[in-house]
């Protein structure tokens, strides 16, 4: 079984993935990913993360013995796992032809069927060092300030002794992107603070 | 360029106002700091700090601030908010064009918007109080500039008349000191009259001659001008017994002219009416009007001269009065106050022996010395005494200094040395009311003309009449906390409303904004410590950072003086 996931619907702004079945452990919200097929790296950040039955007409109904874990249930009954899928929705956040990266958006979407992998460290910090990178996010129809605050959450310990630093300059960002709405600042500040 | 540090960038302004800088996050900028930013590649804007505000981009932030915990959220909501939501801002009055070359000029043009703004540092300076190498006195360091001086040319400072002004226990007396400390041992250096100032000090409390009773840190005295420069300036007194001086003042009867009574009003010994009885007295009974009038009835002369001699009734001081045409109230009046004056030990009855009081001390000021005229402990005190002789004496000075140019006719080899005459309470002197008949109102509206000009010392500005106060050129401003002084002060100036706002924030010791005639901007600065050891002539300049004991010594002053 492929634990990664593929791009399955794209845009520019954002796209989603899919991976080949349910899994427990998926990227998490607000994780930045790169999809590294196509003429540039696109990076997004996960805006949303759904699992249910592949064949909509077909819901998954509610099984299993009373105590049971999920894990235990799932293990008595394997053919359930092949009927579901887990689906994540990504906002584009940046991409990189070459080795520059931009806070702007790809120039094209990135391919259908492609790999979505997590970025590395060193892809973290120089999307989200500065910032510029949540301005998309502010603007994407699929983010809210939970999936803005997570992003900034999980980018923090790629700067580790730098990570509250980071969070106060990714705040000021915020603070001048949204410097009309200060009730929004505060809800996303909170849930950034560690 | 300077490399000095950016504090900010410009974000606004009116060169007839002030420029608003933004500062940037994690720097601050202190009142009465200079700051510059480029106006093009040769030409950097000097201004001073004139205020500094706290902004806020938009409302929210100030509308629902952060709360004041101290958990992570607070916390990062705060740090995010500084410096983005809220954040310091300084208005700066922009004063000087700062060339690389060539002289600098008053501000005519601002710099664009985000323009880089940095401290000022000491090459922006120097070019900006440039002295060349005429000798100068150092005014101390810029607030917070503690590696910067700045010098004020000592001929600018005197070419006009200039004031020191603060409220009590400020600061005055330390400041001038220094100022007539320099000015002093700058006079005993130079070769020429053209080079020399020389002052007559009224030191109304025994300051400025021999120890000055110093009331800063560590208390104790400082020597004063007589232990600096002892062949350079000699001390009178009006108090017999003092010691360290070198003459008396004593004041005649008859020198004392209807004139001299005039500025005694505001001590309420004469009323305007007794003083305008003087000016008939004194013409009909010549020099020993005073004397006559003293008398408890009127003396035969007096009765001749007044047609009194009749025989119809005996004669009086009311027939007098009423036969001379005055009230005799007024006559009263000023009989009641000349008693008042002659009861002092300096006045002796009859004789002029002030005129060779007057002839000794303009031979010593033409001679190049200085001379310090002590009140001491008994008359220091003494209003009507202080004034009576500052006047006295000012007033014949000046008309021998006035009869000295006239006969110099144009002939600077021939002209006195430039006086500076030293008063305290000025605004007694030349409030609105007496300015026009005390000599010191005269002396500051004819400006160098006849060579003499003014340092006034005073915690009332504001008290002083306008028209006098507009030509004080240079002012040293330390504390005042009437906003009617600090307006006086200020009034006129360009960017007065920071001004105002500067002179708000000094401190009350060892702060003062300076400005005016002699400097091309103002500055605040912390003048010089007057410490137990510190050598004649020590804010003495040849240039900035060069005392006067690393200059090369001119000819020695004996040879000429």
């Amino acid at each position: 079984m492929n634990a990664t996931p593929r791009v399955v619907e794209a845009g520019l702004r954002d796209f989603q993935c899919a991976y080949e079945t349910y899994v427990e452990d998926p990227f998490r919200l607000g994780q930045l990913v790169a999809v590294r097929e196509g003429p540039a790296v696109t990076f997004g950040v996960v805006a949303d993360i759904q699992s249910g039955a592949e064949d909509p007409s077909r819901p998954l109904q509610s099984q299993g013995e009373p105590g049971q874990t999920a894990a235990e249930v799932m293990a008595e009954n394997p053919h359930i796992r092949p009927l579901l899928r887990t689906r994540l929705i990504v906002a584009c956040c940046g991409h990189a032809e070459g080795e520059t990266p931009r806070s702007a958006l790809p120039p094209m979407p990135p391919p259908l069927l492609a790999l979505v992998e997590p970025a590395t460290v060193a892809e973290t910090i120089r999307i989200t060092s500065d910032g510029a990178f949540l301005a998309l996010l502010v603007d994407s129809s699929v983010c809210d300030d939970a999936v803005i605050a997570a992003a900034i959450r999980n980018a923090a310990p790629a700067f580790a002794a730098g990570a509250y630093d980071f969070s106060v300059r990714a705040g000021k960002e915020l603070a001048r992107l949204l410097k009309a709405e200060p009730s929004r600042l505060t809800s996303i500040l909170r849930g950034v603070a560690p | 360029m300077s490399t000095s540090e950016q504090i900010g960038v410009v974000v606004g302004g009116s060169l007839t106002k002030s420029l608003e800088v933004r500062l940037d996050a994690g720097h601050s900028a202190q009142l009465g700091q200079y700051v510059m930013t480029p106006l093009d590649d040769e030409t950097r804007l000097l201004g001073m700090v004139t205020d500094v505000l706290l902004q806020s981009a938009e409302s929210g932030p100030t509308a629902w601030p952060p709360p004041a915990g101290d958990d992570p959220g607070s916390r990062l909501l705060r740090e995010v908010l500084l410096d983005t939501g809220v954040y310091t801002a300084i208005e700066v009055n922009p004063y000087l064009e700062v060339r690389a070359a060539g002289e600098s000029t008053r501000a005519r043009r601002l710099p664009r918007h985000f323009a880089r703004v940095a401290l000022a540092d000491q090459d922006a300076l120097d070019r900006a109080f440039d002295t060349g190498d005429r000798p100068a006195i150092s005014l101390g360091t810029p607030l917070g500039m503690a590696d910067i001086q700045v010098a004020v040319d000592l001929e600018r400072l005197f070419e006009r008349s200039a004031g020191i002004f603060g409220k009590s226990g400020t600061g005055k007396t330390v400041l001038a000191l220094q100022i007539l400390d320099a000015m002093v041992a700058n006079s005993a250096r130079s070769a020429t009259n053209r080079d020399r100032n020389v002052a007559l000090i009224f030191d109304m409390h025994n300051d400025y001659g021999w120890g000055l009773k110093f009331q800063g840190d560590g208390g104790g005295e400082r020597r004063s001008l007589k232990q600096r420069h002892p062949s350079d300036v000699s001390v009178y007194s009006l108090d017999a017994n003092a010691p360290n001086v070198d003459g008396l003042v004593v004041i005649g009867t008859r020198d004392i002219e209807p004139e001299d009574l005039a500025i005694l009003q505001s001590t309420a010994y004469f009323t305007s009416l007794a003083v305008e009885a003087s000016y008939e007295l004194r013409s009909r009974f010549g020099r020993d009007w005073i004397d006559e009038l003293m008398a408890d009835d009127p003396s035969p002369a007096v009765i001749r001269r007044c047609s009194l001699d009749d025989g119809e009734e005996a004669a009086s001081w009311a027939r007098v009065a009423n036969k001379i045409g005055i009230a005799s109230g007024s006559l009263d009046s000023l009989r009641r106050g000349l008693r008042r004056i002659v009861r002092r030990e300096f006045v002796q009855s009859g004789g002029n022996q002030f005129n060779q009081v007057i002839d000794h001390i303009v031979q010593t000021l033409q001679g190049g010395k200085s001379v310090v005229i002590q009140f001491g402990a008994r008359h220091g005190s003494d209003l009507t005494s202080y004034m009576l002789v500052a006047n006295m004496l000012s007033r014949r000075i000046w008309e021998e200094y006035r009869a000295a140019m006239e006969k110099a006719a144009g002939d600077v080899s021939k002209e006195p040395d430039r006086l500076v005459i030293v008063i305290e309470e000025a605004h007694k002197f030349i409030d609105r009311a007496l300015a026009g008949q005390s000599i010191f109102g005269q002396i500051a509206r004819e400006l160098r003309k006849y060579n003499v000009t003014l340092l006034v010392i005073d915690q009332r500005p504001s008290q002083i009449d306008p028209e006098v106060l507009s030509q004080i050129g240079t002012r040293f401003c330390l504390q005042l906390d009437s906003e009617a002084d600090v307006e006086a002060l200020v009034s006129g100036m360009s960017g007065r409303a920071g001004l105002r706002q500067v002179i708000a924030s000094l401190e009350s010791k060892q702060q003062a904004l300076v400005f005016g005639h002699a400097l091309p901007m103002p500055v605040v600065v912390r003048p010089p410590d007057l410490t137990r050891d510190s050598a004649p002539g020590a804010s003495l300049r040849t240039r900035l950072g060069a005392t006067e004991a690393q200059s090369a010594p001119a000819t020695p002053r004996g040879l000429y003086g």
